[in-house]
């Protein structure tokens, strides 16, 4: 076994019995809270809140790898580009769904243009955008570069998310940023837990993205080096 | 806070806070509804909330099994949501992953050995 195959089975058992215990601690060892904050539905909070950790993580690979990749492009910095735009869709399909499941408990009202929700949206249908434009219309040098400058766009947006709570208000909770209250003891260890487990995932879906990409490059040099083989 | 951005922004007119509940006999006629559990009316009414009315910590609790039943629904629906978009995920990476290589060696079999090198 070589030993970026060894790591690979490693990171995927790891993820898996994180996930796993994640499960078991939110609905095990997590108490109830206040029917103010949902009752049983805030047990949605321990991977919701890591989910979108998560999403911020991806657009962190996919802004370096956009970045790089506008200032000297290379097949490797494409693809974490790539597979940081994709893995943070998927985080953020993530929270914008269990987020409206937790809020209808919570608020009574599925979604409501609560300016983190509208700010998170937007980055999420940005991202969406350029890994469509790259899926359905192809490879070029265009759709690559498009892909690195959207990628920094939306990634630029993520600390508006994040900021948008204190400078705008709304309805989003401020319970583990400055000046909330904070979470019992057993709420903060699954937490915790949670953003391990969201990390391991986010690194496992990020690597598997970009090992996929990579492949693709390689197939299309390989094409066309065949192509050229059989000209000659 | 800016109260004209907030103005701005929930401009449906002035309503109830968040959390304003009917009457005591309005909420006890409704099934939904637990002690305590203060029902809202619509998005707009939820969007007016000032931000002191936020949740601003989460407090363990034990009873209130009552309330629970419709949670469960959403709980379950929040984390098959997850699942089904990982497996959804998994599934199309290892299958796009697959014809990959398979078209890769294909590829390599064909090619002339000579051709291969750099």
């Amino acid at each position: 076994m070589t030993g970026s195959k060894a790591i690979y089975s490693a990171l995927c058992g790891a993820s898996a019995l994180t996930m796993l215990g994640l499960f078991f601690a939110t609905f095990d060892y997590a108490p109830l809270a206040q029917l103010g904050a949902g009752g049983f539905a805030q047990k949605i909070f321990y991977f919701h809140v890591p989910a979108a950790y998560a999403m911020y993580l991806s657009g962190v690979v996919c802004l370096i790898g956009s970045a790089a990749f506008l200032l000297k492009p290379s097949p490797a910095r494409d693809a974490w580009a790539r597979s940081g735009a994709e893995a943070a869709v998927f985080f953020g399909a993530v929270v914008l769904t269990s987020g409206p499941l937790w809020a209808k408990k919570a608020w009574g009202v599925y979604w409501t243009w609560d300016p983190r929700l509208t700010t998170l949206l937007l980055s999420v249908l940005v991202y969406a955008s350029a890994v469509l434009l790259r899926t359905f219309v192809g490879n070029g040098d265009a759709e690559k570069r498009f892909l690195a400058a959207f990628g920094v766009l939306g990634t630029v947006n993520l600390p508006i998310i994040h900021l948008s709570v204190r400078k705008w208000g709304g309805n989003h909770p401020t319970v583990i940023t400055k000046g909330g209250g904070g979470v019992s003891p057993e709420m903060g260890r699954v937490l915790g837990f949670g953003f391990l487990a969201m990390t391991l995932f986010a690194i496992l879906i990020l690597w598997l993205r970009a090992r996929q990409a990579m492949l693709e490059h390689e197939l299309a040099e390989l094409e066309e080096r065949g192509m050229d083989a059989l000209e000659q | 806070m800016n109260h004209l951005t907030r103005l701005a922004f929930f401009a449906d007119g002035p309503s109830a806070p968040l959390g304003t509940a009917r009457n005591a006999e309005e909420l006890s006629k409704d099934p939904g509804l637990a002690p305590g559990l203060h029902r809202t009316e619509g998005a707009s009414e939820v969007a007016q909330a000032s931000p002191a009315d936020r949740s601003s910590q989460f407090v363990a609790v034990t009873g209130a099994e009552a309330e629970q039943s419709n949670a469960n629904n959403l709980v379950i629906a929040a984390y098959g949501l997850f699942w089904v978009f990982t497996f959804i995920l998994v599934w199309v990476t290892f299958r796009a992953q697959g014809r990959l290589k398979a078209r890769m060696q294909e590829l390599e079999r064909r090619l002339p050995k000579d051709s291969t090198s750099p």
